[in-house]
């Protein structure tokens, strides 16, 4: 009895500690991959490679249009100034900057608000680039971003890999 | 099965659960370092821009109804999804961002009514502007350009309902420079400007404590 009692007291608290998810990971802003974005306008050729969209064109720049996704309505106060963007890029090209404009929005009544900020890279490389933005009033509803990818150039293609919204506290 | 055989089930299933309850309180203790990096941060910028600004209506709310006392550091946001807000605290959440957008709204009037020309500049900027928006596809929309210092103001407005907005669309999608800028629009009146910051140069922004009232 007092064996089975050992037993049935052992496999409870397994099965409590096994019942317990994991600490869910800090929540820090969405982060949506290139393939997320969207064309805009008729000039270069979109492609995709793995979750990143690059330009196959070999003389016109691609325009893209990307979500940004929150992942709350910021309040003004404590997170005035507590977000950021990044945009991760290749840009393949020598004299060609892949360019980016983040659009921040807001509607309130018949009011309408908007801070449109641009960024570029400078230079070329074979690694990946980062395009930052910095935080904005804690106003806004929405944002989204368009970005232009220059032509293939020599073989070489830029690529926008992934957009996030995040937060500077842990940078 | 005898006792020993029990009793070797029962180290095996304690050892497995402990096993499992280390990884849950790493990934927990992850989780409150990365927090504990927030707050240092957000301590940082708290003493390089003066007093913390008040917090959260629900937070500040609670801590007066429990102590009395104010806190002594404005407690880190939580990495946790928001509780949902009242009807009421969305309705004062909404009249605090509308009192930041006029309040920015206001900033850049009074900035850029304050600023001086710049001879060599200011000029051939407002120059840029009117080329830029006497394209055909700006046809709808009136665009006028006073350019000082570092902030050229854009008083814009539209008549038709229909191309109007349109052109507005396109104004929102071109700019003369890469340079920051901020529009406001009112839609009923198709009436508005925008404050473009020159090159090299940053927008006026809020100070966050002339908002906290």
């Amino acid at each position: 009895m007092k064996t089975s009692r050992l037993v049935a007291g052992a496999a409870m608290a397994a099965g409590v500690l096994l019942l317990q998810s994991p600490a869910f990971s800090q929540f820090d802003g969405q982060t949506i991959p290139g393939v997320g974005c969207t064309k805009i306008g008729s000039s270069g050729t979109l492609a995709s490679w793995f979750g990143t969209i690059m330009n196959t064109h070999t003389s016109s720049a691609l325009s893209l249009m990307c979500p940004l996704a929150t992942p709350k309505q910021l309040t003004p106060g404590p997170e005035w100034d507590l977000y950021a963007t990044a945009v991760q890029v290749f840009d393949r090209h020598s004299s060609q900057d892949v360019s980016c404009v983040r659009y921040s929005e807001y509607v309130s009544g018949s009011s309408y608000f908007s801070e449109d900020d641009p960024a570029n890279t400078t230079g070329s490389s074979a690694s990946v680039k980062t395009i930052n933005f910095g935080a904005e009033d804690p106003i806004y509803n929405h944002h989204y971003l368009t970005c232009s990818l220059p032509p293939e150039q020599n073989g070489s293609r830029s690529h926008l890999i992934s957009v996030q919204y995040l937060s500077r506290g842990l940078e | 099965m005898n006792l020993r055989s029990y009793s070797w089930i029962a180290v095996t299933v304690v050892a497995a659960g402990g096993a499992l309850s280390y990884v849950h309180l790493s990934d927990k203790w992850a989780g409150e370092l990365t927090k504990l990096k927030r707050e240092i941060s957000e301590v940082k910028r708290g003493q390089s821009s003066g007093p913390a600004v008040i917090r959260e209506v629900q937070v500040v709310a609670a801590s007066e109804n429990a102590t009395g006392d104010a806190p002594a550091l404005a407690p880190a946001p939580s990495s946790a999804p928001p509780p949902e807000l009242t009807a009421e605290e969305q309705a004062q959440l909404e009249a605090k961002r509308q009192k930041i957008a006029q309040a920015r709204v206001s900033l850049l009037q009074q900035e850029h009514a304050s600023e001086p020309e710049d001879a060599e500049w200011s000029h051939a900027a407002e120059a840029k502007i009117a080329a830029l928006y006497s394209a055909p596809e700006f046809q709808s929309l009136r665009v006028t350009a006073a350019c000082k210092y570092t902030l050229c103001r854009l008083d814009i407005a539209y008549v038709d309902a229909q191309e109007g907005p349109l052109a507005f669309q396109k104004f929102m999608e071109t700019r003369p420079w890469s340079g920051r800028r901020f529009t406001h629009l009112d839609l009923e009146r198709g009436e508005g400007s925008a404050y473009l910051v020159r090159e090299g140069f940053s927008l006026p922004t809020l100070d966050p404590k002339s908002i906290e009232n």
